[in-house]
């Protein structure tokens, strides 16, 4: 084989090398937690973290300090409570596996909102609650959870708040509910 | 034989300065560390650690380090922690003595293999001018703590030198290792893609194919560690996804240039300033034709600022190009006044004559090694000046 022959050939393999480590770097084999937190970054709480997180049982007040919850996009917490950051904040949490998670349905939320912001709940990424508060008064609401959908494990309660925003007095946080607590009821 | 013979003693006048000035590091290293009290297991750090976790056990199949949880060893390149593991193997080493130990090695061959360069590229450079260069400037401490930085110069060198004498294959298979060292190892194939395509026109077909495969060959080393990768975690480029762990999330570098010029603490803005000075200096490549020295540089000095200023200093006096700058500037003679007339050829009587002829490297590399001391200093502190 001459040398021209040998280099073309090495080309061609290489180059069809070069294919397949495209085709898998395209195609990563990793768990949803994992692609959310280093591929697409949607997610702010590592896999670790969400693994390491203590279990909780339904009836129990969790603080906006609560070392069970883990906050995704929200803000330090400060004396009273915790404000949420940017339009989709989210808090993680793991339910006990000794609890029927099917038994479990009501939340029951104690926030104040910055002013007008329409509020979108969703557990598990399905709606739970879609309203608006117009005033900055703190609200208790309470919210029926449909049966079967939370599970034993790690969930996620998402906000959608499309009316965060910068409060106006030198803060520059974006700001959409300051969080008291929540606290999950069994029927 | 006759043909390492010959080799040896063309080269045997670079290797000594290289010896020299290497052992002049090594003295100054030990009297950092015996005027503060410390041994040489304590020259591995940070991510050295991070080298021994690949050494002692491979690399992670989950992330578990720091705060978060986030952070593995999946960031850091195979090319430096497997020759450790050769040499931990082969002695009675621990991995931390073998990564110490290697990266010395590859401290010395790079001082060598940058007087090759400095020379090859700029004639009129001296060997003593460019061995001091890259061995007794104050980051030349990562030369010696278990780091890539001495095999990165070593490989960056050997690329440029063989792609300077159109040995293409030679080229692309120091790329390759290069690239297996530091992400940015790859970007030597951009330097390479410039200097082949000058040549393309009037290359004939046999050439045209050596070039090919050439830069087929520079991104095999990053190509098996990402394909290493995937099979061992499922992800080729966690490399660079885990750099979230290190708050290392890529934007727009020249707005972390602006904030660490305006920041109050003097350490940022020192590392923008340097980080200013090497992009003029790749300015000056471009000025002076060298187009494949200054993208490669210019791309090696973007990609990690794009991700903040922490270690910029390690990631810029590391690259070949830029110290090669330095080395012209300092080969610079301090008085350069033969042929002048007048008061001033009038003090050419009155200097000494070594004067004349003295570079500006003479006053510099005291300052310099004075730097060196104090990163030292600094690193046996564990100051994150040093990171």
């Amino acid at each position: 084989m001459s040398i021209k022959s040998k280099l073309a050939l090495a080309s061609l393999g290489l180059t069809l090398f070069y294919v397949y480590v495209l085709v898998l770097l395209l195609n990563p084999s990793v768990s949803e937690e994992y692609q959310r937190y280093y591929i697409t970054r949607d997610l702010r709480i590592s896999a670790a973290q969400l693994a390491a997180l203590e279990e909780i049982v339904p009836g129990e007040v969790l603080r906006f300090d609560s070392e069970k919850l883990a906050f995704d996009s929200w803000s330090d917490a400060e004396q009273e409570f915790r404000w949420s950051l940017g339009h989709s904040p989210s808090i993680h949490f793991a339910l006990d596996d000794s609890v029927d998670a099917q038994r479990v349905r009501e939340l029951v939320l104690r926030f104040r909102p910055l002013e007008r912001q329409r509020v979108s709940m969703l557990i598990n990424e399905q709606e739970v609650l879609t309203s608006e508060f117009s005033d900055s008064n703190i609200f208790e609401v309470v919210i029926t959870v449909p049966a079967g959908l939370l599970r034993h494990g790690t969930n996620t309660l998402q906000f959608e708040l499309p009316d965060a925003r910068l409060p106006g007095n030198g803060d520059t946080r974006e700001l959409g509910l300051a969080l008291f607590s929540l606290r999950f009821k069994q029927a | 034989m006759n043909n390492i013979t010959r080799l040896a003693r063309q080269h045997a006048g670079m290797l000594g300065i290289a010896v020299l000035v290497f052992l002049w590091n090594q003295f100054f290293e030990m009297i950092a560390l015996v005027s503060n009290g410390q041994s040489y297991i304590r020259l591995c750090d940070w991510d050295c650690q991070w080298y021994g976790s690949i050494v002692n056990s491979g690399y992670d199949y989950e992330a578990h380090g720091h705060e978060r949880g986030d952070a593995a060893n999946w960031a850091f390149f195979p090319a430096l922690p497997l020759v450790a593991s050769i040499l931990a193997k082969l002695g009675p080493w621990t991995s931390h003595t073998a990564l110490v130990v290697v990266s010395k090695v590859f401290f010395l061959l790079s001082i060598f293999a940058f007087i090759k360069f400095a020379t090859l590229y700029a004639p009129r450079v001296s060997p003593w001018v460019a061995g001091a260069v890259a061995g007794l400037h104050p980051y030349a401490i990562y030369g010696n703590v278990g780091y890539t930085e001495s095999m990165f110069l070593f490989f960056s060198c050997l690329s440029f030198i063989a792609l300077k004498q159109q040995r293409f294959e030679a080229a692309g298979l120091a790329g390759a290792v290069l690239s297996a060292v530091r992400p940015t190892g790859v970007l030597f194939g951009l330097a390479y893609l410039i200097a082949v395509l000058r040549r393309v026109p009037t290359a004939g077909p046999l050439e045209r194919l050596r070039m090919g495969f050439g830069l087929l060959l520079v991104p095999l080393g990053l190509a098996l560690f990402m394909v290493f990768l995937y099979y061992r975690m499922g992800d080729g480029l966690a490399f660079s996804h885990v750099q979230i762990a290190w708050e290392r999330v890529p934007s727009n570098p020249f707005k972390y240039l602006v904030v660490g010029m305006q920041a109050s603490d003097p350490i940022p803005q020192l590392w923008a300033w340097m980080t200013v000075l090497a992009l003029v200096m790749i300015a000056y490549l471009v000025l002076i034709k060298e187009y494949g020295l200054a993208v490669f540089s210019l791309c090696a000095t973007l990609i990690p600022l794009s991700t903040g200023l922490v270690a910029m200093p390690r990631y810029l006096w590391w690259q070949a190009p830029l110290l090669l700058v330095v080395a012209k500037c300092l080969s610079v003679t301090l008085l350069s006044i033969k042929g002048m007339r007048g008061s001033v050829a009038s003090a050419e009587a009155l200097t000494p004559r070594w004067w004349h002829s003295m570079p500006l490297a003479v006053l510099v590399i005291p300052v310099s090694v004075w730097g060196l001391a104090a990163m030292y200093k600094a690193w046996l502190l564990r100051e994150a000046l040093v990171v």
